[in-house]
């Protein structure tokens, strides 16, 4: 909000007051609402939680998280173990579809395979990404599905009128060409950005969003 | 928003749209914005999304969740395998504290234990959920901290909701505190914005329970 007067010591603070990132080496630079986070954290899923806790503060218009996940010994894993886990977990969950798979390489682990909706694709990259062991999520699942694409801006305008978080006058357009959706105009919050890119991935057709939006903060 | 006529129609219109929900056997009823979900579902993650959907649209002030989950029989697990398979997702999940350990009945997982704060109690139960065989997680996970004095907590999340792009400069939240257990009251605009809330109270130090007492205005 703008009560928030000074942005980087806001970030700051949000980082040492959420439990589940250890703020110790991470350092924090804003550019009038562009936040750059550099140094390391010893998890992944800490990688994830600095982004967003960034994200939640007023006046934060992008974060460009550089940060490197740095694992503590007790948590290394070889390739053959993370791989196995990764694709146990992947097998057991219930909203992953069949056929998608994992591969680890010093920690990185690379989905591949192919699901029909953008929502199922990141469902599979939740159910690995805390896993001990995990240094990043590269993310190669392909999307296919015969909805025709041609639907997908009213789907996905409808999605938009029904949200709680969108306000009525909102500039948001959606665009389609092929079974890409373009997203332009004006947002004021990451978790409003959050709602219309999630409400574009959701239409079924839609094989990639092209992310446009301004957060104006 | 506003430009939601109707409701009911609207949240099942959003049900219809999200991908991870089945909505063939979900019936919608609407009271003034109190919304109550009645039928089956095939799955507990399409049980907590069936909530989600919901919450996310314009006038939905509260859900009321009476979905049942009946799984197909593919999907049964019988308690000693739930019981392995979620207290191998507990122990591999880096966020997940030790300590924490699942029981399965009939595809309830209870999860138990101790961990220091309320985001840790959430990521325990974020890592069973998603099984295969699972019918609903049941949280009875203890938070135990060791502060001196949980003096400051009203104070934490306070600056924690000034911070928060979604909490606006005139909200009338308003946060109390006693015994490490934190009472909220006043208004929200919406479901995003009681999150937003409660996540921050739930984040502090010290804090054992959060009583929810927020209205959202929709």
């Amino acid at each position: 909000m703008s009560t928030t007067k000074d942005i980087r010591e806001a970030v700051n603070a949000e980082l040492k007051y959420e439990p589940l990132v250890d703020d110790a080496d991470i350092h924090v630079v804003n550019i009038n609402g562009d936040i750059g986070l550099n140094g390391t954290v010893p998890s992944y899923p800490q990688y994830l939680e600095a982004t967003a806790a960034a994200q939640r503060v007023g006046g934060v218009k992008n974060v460009h998280n550089h940060l490197q996940v740095v694992l503590p010994d007790a948590d290394l894993r070889d390739d053959a173990m993370l791989t196995t886990t990764a694709n146990n977990a992947l097998t057991l969950n219930v909203t992953v579809p069949d056929g998608v798979e994992a591969t680890a390489k010093d920690g990185n682990v690379t989905l591949t395979g192919t699901v029909k909706y953008g929502r199922q694709r990141q469902a599979a990259e939740l159910a690995v990404s805390g896993l001990i062991g995990v240094r990043n999520v590269r993310d190669d699942i392909d999307l296919s599905n015969d909805a025709d694409p041609a639907d997908v801006v009213v789907l996905v305008q409808n999605a938009l009128d029904r949200n709680a978080l969108i306000a009525d006058d909102s500039k948001v357009s959606v665009d389609t060409m092929g079974n890409t959706v373009t997203l332009s105009g004006h947002v004021r919050t990451h978790a409003e950005h959050d709602a219309v890119v999630g409400a574009a991935w959701m239409a079924g057709g839609v094989f990639k969003v092209r992310d446009e939006l301004s957060v104006t903060g | 928003m506003g430009t939601t006529k109707d409701i009911r129609e609207a949240v099942e219109a959003e049900l219809k749209f999200d991908p991870l929900v089945d909505d063939a056997d979900i019936h919608v009823v609407n009271v003034s914005g109190e919304v109550a979900l009645n039928g089956t579902v095939r799955s507990y993650p399409q049980y907590l999304e069936a909530t989600a959907a919901a919450q996310r649209v314009g006038g939905v002030k509260n859900v009321h969740n009476h979905l049942q989950v009946v799984l197909p029989d593919a999907d049964f697990r019988d308690d000693a395998m739930l019981t392995t398979a979620a207290n191998n997702a507990l122990a591999q999940n880096v966020t997940v504290p030790d300590g924490v350990e699942a029981t399965a009945l009939d595809g309830n997982v209870t999860l138990t234990g101790t961990v220091s704060y309320g985001a840790e109690r959430g990521a325990a139960e974020t890592a069973v959920s998603g099984l295969i065989g699972l019918r609903n997680v049941r949280n009875d996970i203890e938070i135990s901290y060791d502060v001196e004095d949980p003096v400051g907590v009203d104070l934490h999340v306070q600056e924690a909701l000034d911070r928060s792009a979604l909490v606006p400069d005139d909200s009338d939240v308003e946060v109390a505190t006693k015994g490490g257990v934190i009472t909220l009251t006043g208004h929200v605009r919406t479901w995003a914005e009681h999150d937003a809330v409660t996540e921050a109270a739930w984040m502090a130090s010290g804090v054992i329970d959060v009583r929810d007492e927020l209205q959202i205005t929709g």
